[in-house]
């Protein structure tokens, strides 16, 4: 059991397979021997050296040169002069934001909205998942999960413009059935209250299909004869649930949560953008968007610094999130998710 | 009684033969559960279909909507919303450019992922972990924006539509999901190709990558949403050449502008409403995902979990 359950952990880092080579491991081999060895080896693996090139050359240039950027969050942009060349003034960029309403209201937002999602939209898939494999016809199941990953395909953008279509208040479905039940018109989109449960319910509708993909698989790769073994001793339906599928897929669930959890400060950018509005930025302005408007409006200011220096804010953030949350995993299933061997 | 009369038995073929199983019976739980995961299913498609409806409406159904019909039935059948549409926003000129910016970014990724998740199944490779570990780590940390868009603008430049293709050329977890396909591989199929006398680049084109073929069509459609669905970078990266912008862009702007109920053209100002027009622009984008989706759908329900598990 125990080692199923390691089997059914998601994979996002596994280990490269790397066994160390066994000459270097065999003691009493002179220094120049194994030296010939590590010279034998790299000459043998020349071809897959020059396959990792243009890997490698897009990861310097694209995801570590850039990481270099972050020093100009402590800098004033120059456009003259580019990164290196704007002049460093320590702290102040950070100053001006903090001081800003502005940024403790997406602070606030962000975490609210996050927490939302960890609360409501991670469970959903869980739940999906295991009364989806209670499902006995396999047709049914099918066309049903073709058309529950279906919105995962429709991009913000357009959900955006249903949801606008669906609230509208003047002649949107939502406030037409309202309407017809003898109720007001409502005009959801411009209340800030109803903004959280517009994005969390566009949430679920994109995300919770897609979402059971995960489970579903790491419950296709439960033993059978656990099952088997179980109804043998007169374990009934609900039971096989609550002690054979749900604890088997509980290590992925930890790992999912970890890694929702280090997305705490990534609310979610494409969601909220495509649909809040200037009504509601009370509750709906999150990091990146203000990022984002920070880049995009600043012309000639000093947005660049600023919006770079809340991204690396929120980067922090997010780091430190990770890395708790994998020592917690550690303690709790034995493994890191990181470990590659 | 015999199996093979007692309603309560079903045959099923095992190894062959013909064998008799208990049928499941139905209970109230599971009625339950049809229930509930049809009408969630129906909710999921919903949307889209109402959209279809919406786009084909014509004014007056839409009217009649808010007062008797509650949804919106195109009474009135007609194609006058997808004219405006088309006329006025030049979305043709957009889909092209859309296609063009995704096919050929499609092709570059998945080469250039390729390349990497077949280095990274290789044992014995010295230096190996730690570029694996380097990778790994952008996954979590990043400069963010601004760096990002003056390294992009350094190198390719901006307002052209390399700068959408190039700077975007891997996504870490699509390339480690697409290495544990290629770790499926039997490891005797590749040793054999190698007695043989093939060398890695044609191990892994000829060989790897045909038989992987539910992992590349998987990656390859993320790939494809992800670029087709793309309006973040493009608004900034082609901030100063609007006749470039791809579709997803379009369609953002469309939507947020108000464009009006416009007054001549090829098109019948009576029938138009800016909800409708909108609806046929939502569609258009939608249409090649939806054309696609079946396709490599049953590849990718497939794909995901052999991706997804570790075996």
């Amino acid at each position: 059991m125990e080692r199923n359950a390691e089997q059914a952990q998601p994979s996002v880092c596994e280990p490269a397979q790397n066994a160390l080579p066994v000459s270097e491991e065999k003691a009493g081999k002179s220094a120049p021997r194994k030296k010939k060895d590590l010279w034998r080896r790299i000459v043998r693996s020349r071809h897959i050296y020059l396959m990792l090139l243009p890997v490698v050359l897009f990861y310097i240039i694209y995801c570590y040169v850039p990481m270099y950027g972050v020093v100009l969050a402590w800098k004033e942009w120059r456009p003259k002069f580019g990164i290196w060349g704007s002049p460093w003034i320590g702290w102040e960029n950070f100053e001006t934001l903090f001081a800003q309403q502005q940024l403790t209201r997406a602070i606030k937002n962000t975490v609210v909205i996050s927490l939302l999602k960890l609360l409501i939209c991670f469970p959903l898939p869980i739940l999906f998942a295991l009364l989806l494999n209670e499902i006995t016809g396999r047709r049914f199941k099918k066309v049903i999960q073709t058309f529950m990953y279906l919105p995962n395909f429709i991009s913000w953008v357009i959900l955006g413009g249903i949801v606008k279509t669906l609230l509208s208040m003047d002649d949107g479905l939502i406030n037409n059935i309202i309407a017809a039940c003898g109720g007001e018109r409502v005009s959801f989109l411009t209340d800030p209250d109803a903004f959280y449960w517009i994005l969390i319910l566009s949430e679920i509708w994109k995300g919770t299909g897609w979402g059971t993909i995960i489970y579903t698989a790491a419950i296709t790769g439960i033993d059978p004869t656990l099952y088997e073994a179980a109804k043998m001793d007169g374990c009934t339906r609900s039971g096989c649930i609550f002690r054979i599928t749900f604890p088997m897929i509980l290590p992925v669930c930890t790992v999912m949560f970890i890694m929702q959890l280090s997305n705490i400060m990534n609310a979610g950018f494409d969601a909220v953008y495509n649909l809040y509005n200037r009504n509601v930025f009370e509750t709906a302005d999150i990091l990146d968007t203000y990022v984002y408007r920070l880049f995009t409006e600043s012309s000639g200011g000093n947005g660049y610094a600023l919006s770079t220096a809340v991204n690396l804010f929120k980067s922090a953030i997010n780091f430190c999130f990770l890395i708790a949350g994998n020592i917690i995993t550690k303690r709790i299933n034995g493994y890191s998710m990181f470990t590659i061997d | 009684m015999n199996k093979a009369e007692n309603p309560e038995y079903c045959a099923k073929i095992v190894d062959g033969k013909v064998t008799y199983v208990k049928k499941h019976k139905m209970t109230p739980f599971d009625i339950a559960l049809y229930v509930f995961f049809g009408l969630f299913g129906l909710l999921c498609i919903f949307p889209v279909v109402y959209l279809f409806l919406l786009s084909f409406a014509s004014k007056a159904d839409y009217l009649q909507a808010g007062t008797t019909t509650v949804i919106v039935l195109p009474f009135h059948f007609n194609f006058e919303n997808y004219k405006v549409t088309l006329y006025q926003d030049n979305i043709l000129r957009a889909f092209a450019i859309s296609i063009f910016v995704t096919a050929v970014y499609v092709v570059y990724s998945l080469v250039l992922t390729s390349l990497g998740a077949y280095a990274f199944t290789k044992k014995n490779v010295p230096g190996l972990k730690i570029f694996f570990y380097l990778i790994v780590f952008t996954m979590f940390f990043g400069g963010g924006l601004v760096p990002l868009y003056l390294t992009i603008s350094d190198t390719v430049g901006t307002d052209n539509l390399i700068s959408l293709i190039i700077p975007f050329g891997i996504n870490t977890f699509n390339m480690i999901i697409l290495r544990n396909f290629f770790n499926q591989v039997p490891e005797d199929i590749i040793d054999s190709c190698r007695l043989d006398g093939a060398g890695e680049w044609r191990i892994l084109f000829y060989f790897v990558i045909p038989l992987s073929k539910a992992g590349i069509a998987t990656i390859m459609l993320y790939y494809l949403v992800a670029k087709w669905d793309d309006w973040y970078w493009p608004s900034i990266l082609l901030a100063n050449s609007k006749e470039l912008s791809p579709l997803a862009l379009k369609i953002r702007e469309g939507l947020n502008n108000a464009r009006g109920e416009g007054q001549g053209g090829g098109w019948d100002p009576t029938r138009v409403f800016e909800q409708g027009s909108n609806a046929a622009m939502m569609i258009i984008g939608l249409l090649p995902i939806m054309a696609i989706y079946p396709f490599l759908q049953k590849y990718f329900s497939k794909g995901v979990m052999v991706g997804a598990i570790k075996s």
